[in-house]
């Protein structure tokens, strides 16, 4: 179309109030709304957040393509508050992730997004979506697994979209007595007639482009919510906004993958300044991280690791901080060399795969809310798990020096012997208290639940793993070889049992997915172990 | 612990004496055959794989296969006490002790100890719950989650209880499963087990006001994979009508004057059955608000489908003077519900037998055999306490602004059934209460407590505890932070040389 002729035809459909979505969210920008506080999910965080995590329910992702543009979250949530038409109805926004449902429901394969017209004219999927409400009305907590369990989701992002065009989420007012807030449409048309007023001029302005009137009107609404009341800290909002936009765990990651490179490159008179500059660079990346974790503590009001994402970004900071203490008293290398790819993969996993690991801060289950007993049983329990991963990288470190046709030295065996040893003195402490904490808050010490089973399953392998050295069954291979397969009785602990096994009393913790990528992940290391095996045969006859 | 042995010894000579032991004593060759790293290195590697496949196995079936096949089978236990037996050898290995071996001794007489705070925890302690109601009585017992078999004796009238687990009981008409009756040469005899017992109904003769024409029907529907026993009977005492779900409504009455009225505004779908004065055929009517949509007659054996849904009507059986009695009965419908039981009869020296009868849990039953008569009775042992236990107050609150719960506050207040003294207490997740409580009843563990539960979101009135008393608890938690700071000591408190 030409530019000329594009003139009369937005005269015509501005006269019409019919503007098409997309060229009023390219012009008009809801930056100015940030800052909102909107109680969503049991708790009140900033708009900004609420935009990100309904998008990420929603869609699966934090900014999405829609017709051509590339629009962020609070673009295209706000678009659905400020103009709720029917026109939403055909965009291709609610995420259907499961390629096997796809298929069920004779969906494109390579398509993960549908429009909300497209999935409500599909039999098969209100099939199954009735079905599985059916189970759910005879049995509350029955456990869905499958298609069913893949329907059900897509029925409930169906859900978060049909509320998010009614307008039932945008609860953005304190109420005068209760704890639920209030949408624009539940005020009193009298008492709340100057929110109602500012939210109408916002609308008015998004229709009709008008960047300037819409700021303001969302100024005079952050205002107005300030006068009304029972908002968080203004410097927790702030904090949680910053937090949101910064990414520290990025930031860290990338950090570690330079100090792991520099580490790796540094050769002859290098290797000194090398160490230095990737002591600098490592070290900076844990400040970051740090500041990262520090910042979702205060936001939550709790120790980091109430759930599986936040348990792999603490495991990958406990790993650097190991690294660091033995590096500041050996002044080794290996230890850090052995940590990175351990800190970064977790990092980058975490950051990649949203719809598996949740990055939102929800409320806690009441039986989480103990901050003295998540702060000791589960922290130690996860640094334990860092310790394992930071001997993992380790001995890493020992088998591709033997692949690559070295010998490595006997203090690299003794440094994996060291960290071993961290991991067995906190998964052993970690899973007593867990022992203390169970018999206060369920009534009984041990019970042989599968995550109790698994935590004392992987100590008896790593104590297996340690009485043999001691007993000189094997050597310092086999306690390199062992530290990787050793690990894989954590990832059962940590992962397994919450995502494959799925029973037990820590249901907390359960999600799905993410089983091809922990497969290949044991598979790779399986195969790495026996290449290091089959090459360590043909030095020791060489 | 000794001193450092003799510090003069230089380690050869320490480890030439403890081979000179060895050599010269069968004691010693013992206590390092049993101490060995080996022996060690085998029991941690079959434990580690052992509780592994319990995960899987229960995983895959539930927690009470692992429980029987693993975690409580005698061989998994008899290879703990092993355990101890190899931590304990490990350390008298190591004589004389010298003070680098402080760590190491801390530990190993650690983990013994927490397994024996854990023998003497399932002997002497017990878990189970209490359900309580704002409304209801105070409690004076707990249900714990051992099955039992609970037997009158008809010599003394006592009852006796015996644990029986009937999922992996092994029995059949064949080769039953005999338990004796205390006090007397009779003996029950366990011929079969099911998961599933119901009440089913079936015809039995009755005479007078109680005998009236009885019929059984079964309805089935193949969407639903669902089958219906329903009897109904004229006879006094016998039901005459049978809600369907909530949806539809079914009434026998001896005449059609005594069939209700159909509301024409209500649209449930209705049956209404008259017997035949033959009492070998039925009458029906099927309808819906206050027009009949057929109508016809049944006899024994009859199909008839009803058209609500894909449900049908099968007539089982038509029989005059008889009521309509239930019984548990194992649940062939293919739903999986109902409850656990068995199938007894009893039995005396001379080799006679009574009719065996179904006994379901939370049911007793009689058994009768010549003159003789045995109740029993089955289900979760019941334990008194000394103490009673009423809720005062259960609240929920929330998430701000969802439904989800934040807490549950159970209000509670003990009573000393002695001397009457009472204490209230408040149980919220993770803060559980206790009685008598104190400093030292929660140390030792000689102590009942409370935690919350289950809970029932469609009645607030309602709520289940977890109790625990647990007089291992004290060797437990000795054993705990002992296991903790020997592994601590052993890995970081070097001894001076």
């Amino acid at each position: 179309m030409k530019p000329s002729s594009q003139i009369p035809l937005l005269v015509a459909l501005l006269s019409l109030n019919l503007i098409p979505i997309a060229a009023a969210l390219a012009q008009v920008s809801p930056k100015s709304l940030e800052s909102l506080v909107i109680q969503e999910g049991g708790r009140k965080k900033p708009y900004l957040v609420f935009t990100e995590e309904t998008l990420r329910s929603l869609s699966g992702k934090t900014a999405l393509n829609m017709d051509g543009q590339k629009q962020d979250a609070m673009t295209v949530i706000t678009g659905f508050w400020m103009s709720p038409d029917d026109s939403w109805k055909a965009k291709q926004l609610i995420l259907v992730s499961n390629l096997p449902l796809r298929k069920h429901l004779s969906l494109e394969p390579a398509r993960k997004l549908y429009s909300w017209n497209e999935l409500t004219s599909n039999d098969a999927l209100s099939k199954e979506i009735t079905a599985t409400a059916e189970i759910r009305r005879r049995d509350p907590r029955a456990k869905l697994v499958g298609l069913q369990k893949e329907a059900s989701d897509v029925g409930m992002r169906m859900g978060l979209f049909e509320s998010l065009l009614k307008g039932d989420d945008f609860k953005i007012i304190a109420p005068l007595s209760g704890s639920d807030w209030l949408t624009t449409a539940q005020l009193d048309p009298t008492e709340g007639k100057d929110i109602i007023d500012s939210v109408h001029s916002m609308r008015s302005a998004w229709t009709h482009l008008d960047p300037s009137r819409f700021d303001e009107a969302a100024t005079s609404l952050l205002g107005l919510q300030k006068q009304v009341g029972g908002l968080p800290s203004d410097w927790k909002i702030s904090l949680e906004v910053v937090y949101q936009k910064a990414h520290p765990f990025r930031w860290a990651w990338i950090l570690y993958a330079a100090a792991g490179i520099v580490l790796l490159l540094s050769r002859n008179s290098w290797e000194r300044r090398g160490y230095q500059l990737a002591w600098v660079l490592a070290g900076s990346g844990f400040l970051i991280q740090a500041a990262g974790l520090l910042s979702r503590v205060l936001i939550a009001g709790r120790p980091p690791v109430t759930n599986m994402y936040e348990s792999v970004i603490w495991v990958a900071f406990g790993t650097i901080l190991f690294a660091l203490i033995f590096e500041t008293i050996y002044r080794a290398g290996s230890f850090l060399l052995g940590a990175v790819p351990v800190a970064v993969a977790s990092l980058i996993l975490a950051d990649s795969q949203p719809v598996i690991l949740d990055h939102s801060i929800h409320p806690l289950t009441p039986v989480l809310r103990d901050n003295f007993w998540l702060s000791t049983h589960v922290l130690s329990i996860t640094l334990s798990y860092a310790a394992f991963a930071l001997s993992l990288g380790v001995a890493h470190v020992a088998l591709a020096q033997i692949i690559a046709g070295r010998k490595p030295t006997a203090i690299l065996y003794t440094y994996l012997y060291k960290t071993l040893q961290v991991g067995v003195l906190l998964l052993t402490t970690g899973t007593i208290l867990g022992g203390v904490w169970a018999n206060y808050s369920w009534g009984r010490f041990w019970d042989w639940d599968p995550k109790e089973t698994w935590a004392l399953t992987a100590l008896l392998g790593y104590l297996f793993l340690l009485h043999g050295r001691i007993s000189g069954l094997w050597g310092g291979f086999g306690l390199a070889v062992g530290s990787v397969i050793a690990f894989m009785s954590v990832l059962m602990a940590w992962y397994g049992v919450n995502f494959v096994l799925g029973a037990g009393l820590h249901s907390y913790g359960f999600g799905t997915g993410g089983f091809p990528l922990v497969a290949t992940f044991v598979g790779c290391e399986l195969l790495f172990v026996a290449i290091a095996f089959l090459k360590k045969q043909r030095l020791g006859s060489a | 612990m000794s001193a450092d042995g003799n510090p003069t010894k230089s380690p050869l000579s320490r480890a030439a004496m403890i081979a000179e032991r060895q050599r010269r004593s069968p004691l010693w060759r013992v206590i390092h055959l049993l101490g060995s790293l080996k022996l060690a290195l085998v029991l941690l590697g079959t434990i580690a794989i052992a509780i592994a496949t319990a995960t899987f196995t229960e995983a895959h079936f539930d927690s009470g296969v692992a429980r029987a096949w693993i975690y409580k089978a005698p061989w998994f236990i008899a290879w703990l006490a092993v355990l101890c037996i190899n931590l304990f050898a490990v350390t008298l290995t190591r004589l004389p002790w010298q003070r680098k071996h402080t760590g190491f001794i801390i530990t190993h007489y650690g983990i013994i100890l927490l397994l024996i705070g854990a023998v003497i925890g399932s002997r002497l302690g017990f878990e189970g719950n209490v359900t309580l109601r704002t409304d209801g009585q105070p409690q004076r017992k707990i249900v714990t989650d051992r099955s039992c078999i609970q037997v009158e004796s008809p010599s003394d009238s006592y009852l006796y209880l015996m644990p029986l687990e009937t999922r992996f009981l092994h029995t059949s008409v064949a080769s039953p499963k005999y338990l004796p009756v205390p006090g007397t040469s009779l003996r029950i005899g366990i011929e079969a087990v099911s998961e599933h017992l119901s009440p089913q109904p079936h015809l039995a003769p009755a005479s007078g006001k109680a005998g009236g024409t009885g019929v059984l029907l079964d309805f089935s529907s193949g969407m639903m994979k669902q089958t219906l026993h329903v009897g109904l009977s004229t006879g006094e005492g016998s039901p005459g009508t049978y809600d369907f779900f909530g949806r539809a409504a079914l009434t026998m009455a001896s005449n059609a004057a005594a069939l209700p009225t159909h509301d024409p505004n209500n649209k449930k779908p209705w049956l209404d059955l008259i017997p035949a004065s033959d009492g070998k055929s039925l009458e029906y009517r099927l309808g819906r608000g206050a027009s009949v949509t057929s109508s016809g007659n049944l006899h024994e054996e009859d199909l008839l489908p009803l058209g609500w849904a894909d449900w049908r009507l099968h007539v089982s059986q038509i029989a005059k003077n008889s009521a309509v009695v239930t019984t548990p009965a194992p649940d062939e419908s293919g739903a999986e519900n109902g409850v656990p039981g068995f199938r007894a009869f009893l039995s005396n020296p001379e080799g006679e037998k009574s009719t065996p009868l179904w006994v379901a849990s939370g049911g007793v039953v009689p058994l009768v055999l010549g003159k003789e008569m045995v109740r029993i009775g089955y289900g979760l042992e019941l334990r008194p306490i000394p103490f009673s236990i009423a809720l005062v107050d259960f609240e929920v609150p929330r998430d701000e602004g969802t439904e989800t719960p934040s807490d549950f506050q159970a209000t509670v207040r003990f009573k000393n059934t002695k001397t009457g003294a009472e204490k209230e207490g408040l149980i919220r997740m993770n803060h559980p209460a206790s009685y008598p409580g104190g400093l030292l009843a929660n140390m030792t563990g000689f102590n009942y407590k409370f935690s919350q539960a289950e809970w029932n979101p469609r009645d607030l009135k309602e709520t289940t505890l977890q109790v625990l008393y647990d007089p291992g608890w004290l060797p437990k938690w000795i054993g705990s932070l002992a296991i903790c700071v020997g592994i601590a000591t052993m890995f970081y408190i070097r001894p001076r040389e």
